[in-house]
This record gives C-alpha cells, structure tokens and sequence, in this order.
C-alpha cells in the first residue's frame, strides 16, 4: 500500500513536471528559412538575420509599423539645414543598451564610422554591405554634446532620412563591440526591445524582452528563431506546433492553411518586383516596340492566379503600390497577343524570332522562378517568339547577370530580376535600377536602360526636398518608363506570415522585418 | 596487426590530401563569387574588391591552396566566409549531431536489418520470409526523403506521435527530448540501410545454411540454435561486415537529406548552405571531415574481419 502511494506520489510529480514544462512562460517560436548569418546590424543582408537582430536594435529614427513613414526613435526630434546638407539630431535623454551603457552623441559617431571609415580603430570588425548605400553620403559627423550629433552630407539626398531608418543607421553598444570585436557578431547589443540570450548554431536564437526598453514594454517574454531550411518541414513543425509562426510556406499549402482555424494568416503588400530585363544593347530589344510586344504578349495576371497561387498582386507599374509616388496612370499592357504581333510586326520581325532567356533556380525575391519562366516562355512562343531557357544556381547567376557595360555582350537579351526594397523612397527603385547613371558594378541597371530625359528627372528628383514636387516627378518618370518598357515587372510578391491563432497584434512591415514589442500570445 | 595500422594510417594521409586538392579545386573552378553572394546585388565594386581581398580570394591558387592546407595541419581550418566563425568549431558542433543520428540509425538498420535476415533465412520460403522480401524491397526503393515526409505527415503530424523536427524542443530539452525527436528521422536513415542487409543476411546465410559444415553440426545434434547462431551466422558476417562499412559513407550522405527533411542540426543542412554561399572554407571543412569519416570507419571495418574470423590476419 505504501508502496502504491509512493508510486502515486511519484505519478503526480511527473505530471506537474510536465506541466511546468508545457507552461513556458510566454514565448513565441519563429520558424526562419534558413539560419542568420550575423546578428550584428551593420552586416545584414539578409531575411533572415535582420529578422532575427532587428529587435534587439534602434536607430535615430525608425520606420512606422507597417509603413515606411519615417517617424523618430532614439532621436527625439531633428532639424534640417535649409540646403538638405546638415542633420541636427537631439537623442532621447535617459536611453540605455542592454548593456547600461548610454545611447548618446558618441554611440552614433561609433555606429556610424565604424562603417564607412576604413581607419577606425573598429573598422575591422565586420564586413558592412549596406554601409555606402546607407551611410555614404555622410561627409563629416560632429558630436555636439552628449545628446546633440550632426551629420553633414556631401550632397542633397532626400531619401537620407528614410535611409537613417534602415538596419545598417541602427545604434550598437561601442562599448559591447570594443569587448566583442569581430565577435560582435555573435553577441550583438543594441537598444532595441528585445535583447541576447543565446545563439546555437544550426539549432536557435533565444532573445528575451528588455524591460527597459523606451517605448512600451513588451508583453511576449521569449523569441526563439529556429532555422527551418525545407519549406515542407517548415508547414510541418507548425501545424505540430513547434513553431508559432512561420513565413514562405508551400503555395498550394496556403488554401487547407486559411481555413485551419488554429491558424491566422497576416499579410502585407511586398516592397517588391518581380521583373524580366531585357539587355537593351542587342538586338531585337533596342527597340521599345519589341519591348512593348513581350509585355502584351504575357498574361500577366493568369502569372499572378495560377503559378503564384495569390502570393503576389499583379504589377500594373514598375514601383510597387506600397511605396509611395506610385501611380497607376502609366501606359498599360493588358494580355493582347494581337497587339503583340502587330508590334513585332511594325519592327521587323512579322515571324517573331529567337531569344536566350536566363532564369535561375532559386533566389532571395525571385518567388517560382523556374515555373515562372517556363509560363513566360510558352506566351512568348504564342506570338512566334522562341526563348530557349537557361537555368543556373543563383550564385552564378548573380556572378553572370551583374556585369559592367563592356561586357554587356555575355549578358542574354532577356533574364529575370528581382528587387526588394530598402527604405521605402521611389529612388530606390527607380534610380538604381533604371537610371543611365547606374550601370554595374556601381548600379543595379543590369538591362543598360537610358532614357535622358528619365535621368535627369530621377537625378532632380533625389536632390529635391520637397514631397510634393518629388511626388510629381516620380509619376512623371514612372510615365516615360512603362512607355518605354525597359523591364517587364510581373508581381509584387505578398508578405505571408501564418502564426497560430492566439498570437495578437502581429503586423508584417514592408521592410520585411518582424515586430513583436506590441504583441500579446494567449495559451497555446 | 600493430604495423599493419601504422601502414594503413600512413596510406591515410594521401588519400586526405588528395580529396582536399580534389574539393578545392572544383570549387573555386565552379562560377560563382563568393564576394558577390556574401555581400548581395547590392554590394558597391570596392566593397566587393575589398572582401576579396581580405578573404585572399586575389592571389594565385595554389598559394591559397597551400595556406589553407597548412591551416588545416596546424588546427587552423579557416574562418567561415558567410557565418564569420571558425570552421573547425562549426564543423564540430554539426558533426556531432550527425553523428547521434548516423549512429542510432546504424544501430536501428543493423540490428533490425540482421535480425531479419536471419530469421528469413531460416524459414526460406515461408510468410515470414516473402513478407520480409517485400518489406525490404520497398524499404530499399523509397526514396529517404520520401519516406521521412510520409512518416513526419502520418507518424508526426496525423498521430502526434513524435516531433516532426529539430532535435530538441524549441529553447532546449532533456536526453528524453533527443530521443523522441530521433525516431522519426533516424528510422528513415536506416530504412534503406536496413532493408539492404536484411537482403545481404538474408541471401549470405542462406548459402551458409546450405553448406555440408551446417549439415554436419546438425547430425551432431546440435541445437537448431547454436547451428544457426554460433555455425552459420559467424560464417555469414564477412560480406555482412563489409556491407555495413560500406553503409557508413551511405549514411553520411543519406544524412544530408534526412536532416533536411527533420530539420536535424547536422552537417548536411551546414553542408548545403555553404555551398549555395560559395562559402569554400566551410564546404572544404566539411568534405575534409565527411571524408575523414569515411576512410575511418573503413579502416575498423578492416580491423573488425580480424575479430569476425580468425583466419584474416594482418601481418
């Protein structure tokens, strides 16, 4: 008997072990695609890695949920000069990183220089991808007191305050990276709302919240971000609940998903195209009706329905609708294979003609490439054109795409490109990947478009300060660029995050980052 | 047997360095810029001139050949272009979790698989045995990763049996955890395996069984027992031995798939994203310690035929 009573003793003791064990205290898993590469913010240049570090940092100023309205945050407020050149930036007394130093004038100059300059002290302790894009126009930074930083720019740039809200301006600990060095990277402190536990390698991430954070304090304890490589594996661990949220999830999963419900669907529209270049320097796509033909000829929508299955909307433009100066009153090209032939008609080539199509087989942004490409392909040969598609893996891809203009000739007259967005200004788009200054290797202009007339808008255009005028000229631009065609844009791929239901208040940013300062979990 | 390791240590070597110059060289000979992919579409030109100046990628080949082989000599494998740490340690940390699984998986695949193979063997012709054929058969077509889906979907996911993937539950667990979250992928690992050494048993002892020593112990009197187990079996598991080394190299790559099915912390999901990333020192590492491996385990193979039957020896 006694016996027995121990054994049920011994039973209950299990059980409320058990119990504990499944009671974890409020804690969200993230299902990632693949493992980050760094957590340090100054080296991001991925997904993965600025979804994981993002919120454990802070900039001067930061982009508002779900928008990319700049609005301030380690900065309580600015001045600008009236030639766009100095930014005053008054820092918000009494903020500290995680590790108790302060976040004063100096941090910034830390953050900011340890980037862009090759001689300080730190420089060495990182490779910063995004350091020039962002930070590069920053010709001297003075700290005027302990909470007062002045930048100067070398020249007028309007996008610069949309670029101070991006990953590479966010304020690390000088301290923490002083004692870290190149290691900073596996033990990052900023001043963001969550702060580092502990980073396994292959297995996960573990923040948790800082209770200090400034602006609210966050109601969700832990976030543990798994890497979860197989999209299939990755449905998997979350419909057995092993991860709470999950992005990038099978296609023809989604439907069964959406009318689960254990599962809430978040999504946003991406800051993102999905587009096919055409190598302007050869023949047949000199010429702009020939352009014009492809983009009639393909059903862009029937892309958009049946290969996306719905996880991107249909690119009635080149910049994507949640980038603002976006317009839809551009020239359009409604599926028309009879306008198509008439236009290849009128250039030349009433038989169509043959082309190489370069198509890789995966890609950061490149959504169904391959699938993608072989629907091109098929409308294309409707109206007598032949691509003959040649797939590689994205690294060689980039390696044979991304080439200056004298080697324009090993670059096929027609491949497929995409572009995510950094920091929400039109330029971003229109600038570097369709202005005649940005050729490789300094630009993104992989198809050598020129229009003189698009350049010298987009030039004024990004040292204009004024929105409404910049409004004006980017419509205008926009215009002149579907009339010409240089690129057909597809898709604007959709933002999808599935979380179990119970997760509150989770917002997708059009940056792609993920927020949690604001979200509440119920019982799983 | 003392020189004879010597030597086949001393063989060891070549064969190491070999592979080494062999993956070297056929990565930096593919395209693809390692530079490019670590840095984005978005890099500046001396950004790009930079990182590959500093990950030495500007000097002539064999110069960078020699400086990473006499890293690797002296414990220094290089430092990892994409995830900025050193390789050795990376290496290491996978390593292990492949090995848990190669191991548990062997175990699983040589014990079920022999067991099998000699009870088929044994009642030749009966249900037992044609419903074995046919399991092994199937085992030994399904593709892993097939398989590991169809086992995470039923076992996993519609039974909510066992975990579906990791190898802990998320924020760490217990020896317990491990072992629920091995059963899936290592029984999918060792389903091949398994299926093709029941098969091996199965045809070896049934060639054992048929010789005139069998029949001689036999008309001793001897226990259907001790003449299966101590006269045949022992006699069988030569070309079974030579099998299950053989099955060690298969594992490891087998393990590659599985761990991406299950999401297994290995060295397979280390292995693939290195070389998406052009990420060479990482992929040299990795090959080097696959290899390692491999002539390794061949090497006890050789040493466990001297155990098996007296009548090997190295001298």
């Amino acid at each position: 008997m006694k016996q027995r009573r121990r054994f049920l003793i011994l039973l209950a003791a299990m059980a409320a072990g058990a119990w504990a064990f499944a009671q974890p205290g409020s804690q969200i898993v993230i299902g990632l695609q693949a493992e980050p590469v760094t957590l340090d913010v100054a080296q991001l240049s991925d997904y993965n890695s600025s979804r994981t570090a993002m919120p454990m940092f802070e900039g001067l100023v930061r982009f508002a949920d779900g928008s990319t309205d700049v609005e301030p945050a380690l900065a309580e407020r600015w001045d600008v000069s009236d030639d766009g050149l100095v930014y005053t930036f008054y820092l918000r007394p009494g903020v500290t990183f995680h590790d108790g130093t302060p976040v004063n004038a100096e941090a910034v100059e830390f953050s900011f220089e340890r980037q862009t300059d090759p001689a300080h002290p730190y420089h060495d302790t990182g490779t910063f991808p995004y350091a020039e894009f962002t930070l590069g126009n920053i010709a001297s930074i003075e700290v005027v007191d302990d909470l007062t930083v002045r930048l100067t720019l070398r020249e007028n740039f309007a996008p610069f305050l949309s670029n101070l809200g991006m990953h590479a301006a966010a304020l690390v600990s000088p301290t923490a990276v002083m004692a870290s060095g190149a290691d900073f990277s596996e033990n990052p402190v900023g001043a963001g709302p969550y702060r580092f536990v502990s980073w396994r390698r292959g297995v996960e991430v573990v923040l948790e919240r800082n209770p200090d954070y400034w602006r609210v304090t966050p109601q969700v304890e832990r976030l543990i971000y798994r890497p979860i490589v197989e999209d299939q594996a990755r449905l998997a661990a979350l419909e057995a609940g092993e991860v709470d949220l999950a992005v990038n999830l099978p296609p023809d999963d989604l439907p069964r998903l959406r009318s689960d419900a254990r599962f809430t669907f978040a999504e946003q529209a991406g800051m993102h195209t999905w587009y096919v270049v055409f190598n302007v320097t050869k023949e047949p796509f000199d010429d702009a009706r020939v352009r014009q033909a492809v983009a009639y000829a393909i059903d862009r929508q029937a892309i958009v329905d049946a290969v996306l299955g719905g996880t991107g909307v249909l690119a009635k433009n080149f910049l994507p609708p949640v980038v603002w100066g976006y317009t839809e009153d551009v020239p359009e090209y409604p599926y028309d294979p009879e306008r198509a032939r008439e236009l290849l008609a009128e250039a030349g080539y009433p038989d169509g003609f043959e082309v190489e199509f370069w198509v890789p087989a995966s890609g950061s942004g490149m959504q169904q490439p391959v699938a993608m490409g072989t629907v091109i392909q098929d409308y294309l040969s409707r109206v007598g054109i032949e691509a003959t598609i040649q797939q590689f893996e994205w690294g060689t891809y980039l390696d044979r795409v991304i080439v200056p203009l004298d080697s324009a000739d090993t670059v096929p007259a027609m491949f497929q490109m995409s572009w995510i967005g950094d920091n929400g200004d039109p330029d971003n788009f229109l600038y570097i990947l369709l202005s005649g200054d940005q050729f490789p290797p300094f630009g993104f202009n992989l198809g050598f478009y020129a229009n003189p007339e698009v350049d010298a808008i987009l030039r004024e255009a990004r040292t204009t300060s004024d929105h409404d005028a910049r409004v004006t000229l980017y419509e205008e631009a926009q215009r002149l660029i579907m009339a010409d065609m240089p690129v057909v844009p597809v898709d604007h791929e959709t933002q999808i995050v599935i979380h179990r239901t119970g997760i509150e208040g989770f917002v997708p940013h059009p940056t792609g980052v993920f927020r949690f300062e604001k979200v509440e979990v119920s019982a799983p | 047997m003392a020189s004879y390791l010597l030597r086949r240590l001393l063989v060891t070597f070549p064969t190491l360095l070999g592979v080494s110059v062999l993956v070297f060289l056929s990565l930096h000979l593919a395209p693809g810029d390692p530079a490019l992919v670590m840095l984005g579409p978005k890099a500046t030109a001396t950004s790009l001139e930079a990182l590959r100046t500093e990950l030495g990628l500007d000097r002539p080949l064999h110069v960078q050949y020699l400086r990473w082989i006499g890293g690797v000599v002296s414990g220094d494998w290089g430092r990892s272009i994409q995830l900025r740490a050193g390789v050795l340690p990376l290496v290491w940390e996978r390593f292990q979790a492949t090995l848990i699984l190669a191991v548990v998986a062997m175990i699983v695949a040589v014990g079920i698989g022999i067991a099998l193979g000699v009870a088929s063997a044994v009642v030749a012709g009966s249900l037992l045995d044609r419903t074995a054929i046919t399991t092994t058969l199937i085992g030994y077509s399904l593709p892993p990763f097939f398989l590991g889906i169809v086992l995470q979907v039923v076992l996993g996911l519609r039974m909510g049996w066992f975990p579906v993937t990791g190898m802990y539950p998320a924020g760490g667990g217990d020896f317990g955890d491990l072992l629920t979250h091995l059963v899936l992928p290592a029984v999918t690992l060792a389903a091949g395996i398994g299926a093709l050494l029941a098969r091996m048993t199965r045809a070896t002892m049934l060639e054992v069984l048929r010789q005139d020593y069998v029949r001689t112990a036999q008309a001793k009197g001897l226990t259907r027992r001790v003449v299966v187990l101590q006269h045949a079996f022992r006699n069988a598991l030569i070309p079974i031995l030579t099998i299950v080394g053989l099955q060690t190299g298969y594992v490891l790559g087998g393990a590659v798939l599985v761990e991406q099915v299950f999401s297994w912390p290995g060295i397979g999901t280390l292995a693939i994203n290195a070389i998406l990333a052009r990420d060479f020192p990482l992929v040299q590492g990795v090959t080097l310690m696959v290899a390692g491996t491999y002539v390794f385990t061949n090497l006890l193979t050789d040493v466990a035929y001297t155990l098996v039957d007296p009548r090997i020896s190295y001298q």
